[in-house]
């Protein structure tokens, strides 16, 4: 663990992200963008939701805390708490 | 991470890989479309994937597209977790099992009024039956240590909430119930002790699934023993406090996969679905090596070597599921011949060939033989379970009859009985007659053995293991048993002379030699070889001495105290004098490892002649010698004449 790990880029967490939300919300064509919020899909119901937590924790082997999942406001939140937790 | 794990992961299915790909196919074609999706449901899914295929299977299904041959099955979901979580993966992973699943679900918190009351949602939906998906949250446990006698009534509350949903859907609806069990919480309170103390959480969960299970019997009901599944992967894997918290998820969302498969399987079982014939293959699946090219003694299998003893694992899984019922093949690339020849005459087989309804060894493709086994047994391909290391083999079964049930293994072969049994092919839900009573059969001899293993006496305990010992010159079969026994053995070993395979290769053809492979068997199971002795003639004109030195005798230490090595001097004793020795000399030496054999020359009824500097010993006895016998069973094999 040096001192200047580097940090996952933020475009390959989108990246990664694209698949997730495309699985989750059935849309081969939806791109999360960082100021999409639960308003802006089709289906981001709070179930949705948990299943959208769920497979992220799955896809990039992290875990978030429950105060994490309720403090992020949109997608670009989610996508910084995400890169943090790989670095 | 989780999906290390081979039963989170469900590592006994094949990953997919382009989902979405098939998906999409699915939707744009037309016509009957239940062999695709049961196709593409036997994938290894995640939770992502199992919910937007079960969209898929709505979808279809509200097209009217037909979903034969998947038989309909109308389930409903009563708990008090996060249900609408569950059901799309149970839609999916029913397809698997074969069934076209349709889920109701009912409001959170609502389990008991929707279960009581006859105009419900769920007691007016027809369900085929209702999974009562309750954990111990929401029941009315009350652990308590200062009134342990409330903390048992709160047992009772809790059982008679389960049973008043049950008699609710019965009376109401006419539909099973399958009834989970308890997963306890990992946390304790004392930590062991709380196993011991009454009142405690794990102490109240564990009788309510006692009771539980007891209930069940006769009622047409059904198990899910949630909570064996849940220690199977560990109950801190099996709940998440930050998913509940969150989302009301009774377990985590990783083990979603593995639940709704389970529940399929059940499902499955209670239509008649599920495996009846298990299909082997030989090489490299049901001992280590080929039959063919490196022979009989060739072969590795057997107690004492770790690869050996993971293809015994796999036959004796087998056996025991030929015991509930299931019927056991073979289909093998092999001249028949070569692939008999093991089940003739590899002493540590356990399969024998009349444990094998249909052996098809030939040089045909496998599915020409799978389909021609399926034939003869007058089963269904979908009956079928085939267990092959080669994954080109498994391959071409999934592709050519898709129907069979194929199992993904990994590469260690000490893992393949465990996926087997990890992918539940077999699961049932009651014990046929015809189980039953060959399970009465073998359950009398059961007890008959365990009545025995109550005896107090020793010599009544030895003989209550009906042990069976087999003595054989060395051979080519079990060389390499022998020679690893040689080269391993330290404790129970007189002179650890070590040996390679050329030298024991020699003595197989030395006439001069007395040379004993011993194994032994006993009413727990096969041991294996567990003696090696090797006698040579001494003195100074060796050829025609009457004097045979011990040079090496060694015992597995699993065997001590059985009175092996009495008989074994008993067969050392037997051969010398049928070949006309009068003596035999015994030698103790000592290294750092062996001190446990220093008096056994001694305790045996040698005299003592000479002590050395080193600390090595010489003992003598005539071979007229007389030895009490140990209670056990003495097989001679292979001897070719005694004088020889």
């Amino acid at each position: 663990m040096g001192m200047h790990k580097s940090m996952i880029a933020i475009d390959q967490v989108y990246g990664r992200l694209t698949d997730v939300f495309r699985d989750v919300f059935e849309d081969d064509d939806l791109v999360p963008t960082a100021d999409m919020t639960a308003e802006d899909v089709d289906g981001w119901t709070s179930l949705a939701h948990v299943r959208l937590v769920l497979t992220i924790e799955e896809t990039f082997g992290i875990r978030f805390s429950a105060a994490q999942v309720s403090t992020m406001a949109n997608v670009g939140d989610l996508a910084s708490t995400i890169q943090k937790k790989l670095s | 991470m989780h999906a290390e794990d081979l039963y989170i992961g469900l590592d006994w299915l094949v990953p997919v890989e382009d989902f979405r790909e098939a998906c999409r196919a699915l939707l744009e074609g037309a016509g009957p479309c239940g062999p695709a999706v049961r196709s593409l449901a036997k994938r290894r899914l995640s939770e992502t994937q199992l919910s937007r295929l079960a969209r898929v299977i709505n979808t279809l299904r509200d097209q009217g597209r037909s979903m034969a041959p998947l038989t309909p099955f109308k389930l409903g979901v009563i708990g008090n977790g996060t249900l609408d979580l569950i059901a799309p993966p149970l839609v999916a992973s029913a397809a698997r099992h074969g069934l076209d699943l349709q889920v109701v679900t009912v409001p959170y918190g609502s389990a008991v009024q929707e279960a009581m009351s006859p105009s419900s949602t769920l007691n007016q939906a027809d369900c085929d039956a209702v999974l009562v998906a309750l954990d111990y949250r929401g029941l009315p446990l009350r652990p308590g240590l200062t009134d342990a006698s409330d903390a048992l009534r709160s047992v009772s509350d809790a059982v008679s909430v389960i049973e008043t949903i049950r008699q609710g859907v019965r009376e109401a609806s006419g539909a099973r119930c399958i009834v989970q069990t308890l997963a306890p919480p990992p946390e304790t309170l004392f930590g062991s002790l709380d196993r011991q103390a009454p009142g405690t959480m794990r102490r109240l969960i564990e009788a309510v699934n006692n009771e539980i299970s007891a209930s069940l019997d006769g009622s047409g009901d059904v198990l899910f023993d949630v909570a064996g599944l849940a220690q199977t992967v560990g109950l801190s894997h099996w709940h998440s406090p930050v998913q509940w918290n969150m989302a009301k998820l009774p377990f985590a969302g990783a083990c979603l996969p593995l639940y709704a498969d389970h529940v399929g399987r059940l499902l499955g079982a209670m239509r008649g679905k599920g495996g009846r014939c298990l299909i082997l293959d030989l090489d490299n699946t049901l001992w280590g090596g080929i039959v063919g090219d490196d022979g009989v003694e060739g072969l590795v299998l057997g107690e004492g070597d770790p690869t050996g003893e993971a293809f015994i694992s796999v036959q004796r899984m087998a056996l025991a599921l030929r015991e509930r019922g299931i019927v056991l093949a073979v289909s093998s690339k092999n001249d028949e011949a070569n692939a008999r020849r093991p089940f003739r005459e590899h002493p540590e087989m356990l399969l024998r060939e009349d444990h094998i309804a249909v052996f098809r060894a030939n040089w045909q493709d496998k599915a020409s033989n799978i389909r021609a086994i399926a034939q003869e047994l007058s089963l269904g391909l979908d009956a079928m379970v085939f267990l092959d290391d080669n994954p080109a083999e498994r391959g071409l079964i999934r592709r050519e009859l898709p129907e069979v049930m194929v199992p993904e293994l990994p590469e260690d072969p000490a893992l393949y009985a465990r996926t087997l049994a990890a992918g539940g092919y077999f699961e049932a839900v009651a014990i046929s007659e015809e189980d039953r009573k060959r399970a009465d059969y073998y359950q009398t001899n059961t007890r008959r053995a365990q009545a025995k293993v109550a005896a107090t006496d020793i010599n009544d305990y030895l003989k209550s293991l009906a042990m069976e010992m087999t003595v054989q010159p060395f051979d080519a079969v079990g060389r390499s048993r022998i020679v690893q026994l040689i080269n391993k053995s330290n404790q129970f070993n007189l002179t650890t002379r070590r040996y390679g395979e050329p030298e024991i290769e020699l003595l197989e053809h030395d006439r001069s030699a007395l040379t004993l492979q011993i194994r032994l068997s006993d009413i727990f199971g096969d041991n294996g070889m567990i003696s090696v002795v090797i006698c040579r003639p001494r003195g100074p004109e060796a050829r025609n001495t009457e004097v045979w030195e011990i040079d090496t005798w060694l015992m597995s230490c699993r065997v001590l105290g059985r009175g092996v090595e009495r008989m074994v001097l008993n067969e050392i004793l037997h051969h010398a004098r049928a070949r006309g020795i009068k003596t035999l000399v015994g030698v103790y030496r000592p290294t750092e490892r062996n001190g446990m054999v220093r008096d056994h020359y001694e305790s045996l009824g040698f005299t003592r002649r000479l002590v050395a500097e080193n600390g090595e010993t010489e003992w003598v006895m005539a071979a007229t010698a007389e030895i009490p016998e140990a209670p056990m069973r003495v097989v001679r094999q292979g001897f070719m004449s005694a004088a020889a």
